[in-house]
């Protein structure tokens, strides 16, 4: 009897082994998803970005964005011949696994260059390896901390947190915002923002009446930390964090009967947030750089292009231009100066793209320049640009 | 503010209690600690999501067809990875308990997904200010189910013939054997009840928070756990007790400690009471050590 269950829990801790190691294996051959045949694309642009874990919405954003610049560039030709091919790569918001990544890219061949990095801890773990192997990059992490680096093949497309810290703080000035809480996430994100907007705030004369932390993917039951803003006599509440706990406030906020207006940056403007806020969301301010409303026919062009490719319950959304425009810049680059790094830094850095969301320009920073935040509000469950 | 804080606490603690019953029960029979009880809490949550996107069901009645369904799912665990276990070293057992713990979350990833999914609602919700206090209907609910389900299996453990044989079970189960009480069969009933009402915990919490994904298991479990030792790992009035304390003590300090250090706090409560009184508040005395 004893002997027979652990001849049987042996066999079952091996098949469990094997197993694992199939499913291990499997993991590291897979190489791409997405269909792109990295075979016969002669340029490969290696796309590292969340495709599994709580950022997968924008893994899948950036993905489709550049598979749609790929494709149309393929379809007019090819740059000087040549097919473009996308590696896809999830990093799972893991900068170890950004780091390994970025190895692989910059010892293949084929790679010319590399773009995606959605989280800031995954940019700023790659760029050191992707600027010694002299790789062009261009990332999409807002950290400030990724301009400081400044390095040299490294670029980023996103404004980054600082701007829109100030972006969004200008606006609860304009609005007249004098008792303001705020509540971020113990993150460089969350921590960065809530700097930032309280040096801004204070300085134009209001007054930050509560400042509180939750934890990223731990905290769910905000009555608490709401009860404390409402005590405090906030007029205003501004959310330094991303879409799963701001829906999770707003929500809670209705609860507690609270309906002071909440402001907050990009990391809010996502359909997911809406989906899982619901009505609580409504009046909620937040900021975005490409909007799926854009009366604008170049966006209009690009959104009804992309529900016809990948489905029509997909919005194209600021990563998806993100991930477009990254793939046009560096296509025109090769086509003008060929293949080479240097040349190819030098070009993206002296030349103004027309981007999908306008005319942009990089600094001496690597930073993009440009105007096109836009200030938007939700109504009737719908992001609305605010003229 | 204070009231604010104490029905906030209440919320929390009443969940805390119904997950802290199962793994009261468990350790009261089979003496070890099964962490697989929190995914159970989860499964309850993503039950009543299913039933929620379904929609038409009433509430009551995806109440009980959610227990019934955690129910069997522990009955399932204990089948699969305790049953065989009965008379092994206590490690053993533990590290099944942790296996089956990432079977179920990773199985809920499989069929729920990966992401935080807002529950659609099965009632509208309604609100009520009394003064400066905010009630909802959801609270009145969630405090409803729990004191109810409470006071039924205070009566089925006391006053029942079932409740008898799972009290002689946790007496001792040799002796009970002996006496021709099916003790597999008791040991499942144990497991269907505690299972049930950590899918309950799981289903209300799913729509009191709105929120429902596929590791909110692991944390409330530890939590509820925590309020079990608290209590007095094996009393069942120890374990209600315990949950209702520590979700007041974990309300009171996000608000006036840190807003972050809900967990901390907890697990501080769990260091304390180890240290200085590890029966808990109801614990039999010799509950730790081995019985013959």
């Amino acid at each position: 009897m004893k002997k027979n269950l652990k001849s049987k829990v042996a066999s079952a801790l091996v098949v469990c082994m094997t197993l694992g190691l199939l499913a291990g294996c499997g993991a590291k051959e897979s190489t791409d998803d997405g269909g792109s045949k990295t075979a016969d694309g002669d340029l490969v642009i290696g796309l590292d970005c969340p495709m599994t874990g709580v950022n997968a919405s924008f893994g899948e954003q950036l993905s489709y964005g550049a598979q749609m610049a790929i494709d149309e560039i393929n379809d007019a030709g090819g740059v000087d011949g040549k097919k473009l091919a996308l590696s896809i790569q999830d990093d799972k918001s893991d900068p170890k696994e950004a780091a390994t990544i970025a190895t692989k890219f910059v010892a293949d061949e084929k790679v010319v260059a590399s773009i995606g990095y959605y989280n800031s801890s995954c940019g700023l773990s790659a760029l050191p390896i992707i600027n010694e192997g002299k790789l062009v990059t261009i990332v999409t992490g807002s950290s400030p901390d990724i301009s400081e680096q400044n390095q040299k093949y490294g670029f980023r497309t996103e404004p980054s947190d600082k701007q829109q810290a100030v972006y969004a703080a200008d606006w609860m000035v304009e609005d007249g915002r004098k008792k303001v809480a705020i509540l971020y996430e113990s993150t460089d994100y969350g921590m960065g923002q809530e700097e930032i907007i309280s040096e801004i705030l204070t300085d134009s004369g209001a007054e930050i009446v509560c400042s509180e932390a939750y934890i990223l993917g731990e905290t769910k039951d905000f009555t608490n930390i709401l009860t404390k803003v409402k005590n405090s006599g906030a007029d205003s509440i501004f959310l330094a964090g991303t879409y799963t706990e701001g829906a999770l406030i707003v929500k809670q906020r209705q609860s507690l009967g609270m309906d002071i207006p909440c402001y907050s940056s990009s990391s809010m403007f996502e359909v997911a947030f809406l989906d899982a806020a619901g009505d609580a969301a409504e009046g909620t301010k937040v900021q975005g750089v490409l909007v799926p409303d854009d009366p604008s026919e170049t966006i209009q062009k690009f959104e009804s292009a992309y529900k016809e490719k990948f489905g029509d319950d997909k919005v194209a959304g600021t990563f998806s231009g993100h991930g477009y425009a990254a793939v046009k810049m560096i296509a025109e680059a090769i086509e003008n100066v060929g293949t080479d790094p240097d040349k190819m830094a030098e070009y993206i850095e002296s030349t103004t793209f027309d981007a999908i969301y306008g005319t942009v320009n990089f600094n001496e920073t690597h930073d993009l320049i440009f105007e096109s935040l836009k200030r938007l509000v939700v109504e009737d469950g719908k992001f609305t640009v605010v003229e | 503010m204070i009231l604010q804080i104490i029905v906030n606490g209440l919320t929390l603690g009443c969940t805390y209690a119904l997950i802290a019953l199962g793994y009261s029960m468990v350790y009261g029979s089979l003496r070890f600690i099964n962490f697989a009880h929190g995914d159970v809490y989860m499964w309850g949550a993503c039950f009543g999501l299913i039933f929620a996107r379904i929609g038409n069901i009433p509430f009551p009645v995806a109440l009980i067809l959610t227990m019934i369904c955690t129910g069997l799912l522990g009955v399932t665990v204990e089948f699969l990875a305790y049953r065989r276990l009965r008379n092994v070293p206590r490690v053993v057992v533990t590290a099944s308990a942790l296996g089956a713990s990432i079977v179920l979350s990773n199985l809920a990833r499989v069929v729920v997904g990966a992401e935080t999914y807002a529950v659609p609602a099965f009632f509208e919700t309604k609100y009520y200010t009394v003064g400066n206090l905010v009630f909802n209907s959801l609270q009145f609910v969630l405090l409803g189910c729990s004191i109810v389900l409470m006071i039924v299996l205070n009566w089925f453990i006391s006053k029942s013939k079932y409740g008898k044989a799972i009290r002689a079970t946790s007496e001792n189960m040799d002796v009970t054997n002996l006496m021709g009480i099916n003790t597999n069969l008791i040991i499942s009933i144990t497991f269907f009840i505690g299972s049930a009402l950590a899918g309950a915990a799981g289903l209300l919490i799913g729509i009191y928070y709105d929120a429902v994904y596929s590791t909110m298991g692991y944390m409330a479990g530890m939590k509820a756990f925590t309020s079990a030792i608290l209590g007095g790992i094996g009393s069942i009035p120890g374990a209600m007790l315990g949950g209702l304390i520590l979700g007041q003590i974990e309300s009171f300090g996000t608000t006036y400690i840190s807003s972050s250090m809900g967990p901390a706090i907890a697990f501080a409560v769990l260091i304390v009471v180890l240290l200085v009184k590890p029966t808990g508040l109801f614990g039999a005395e010799d509950v730790h050590s081995n019985r013959v």
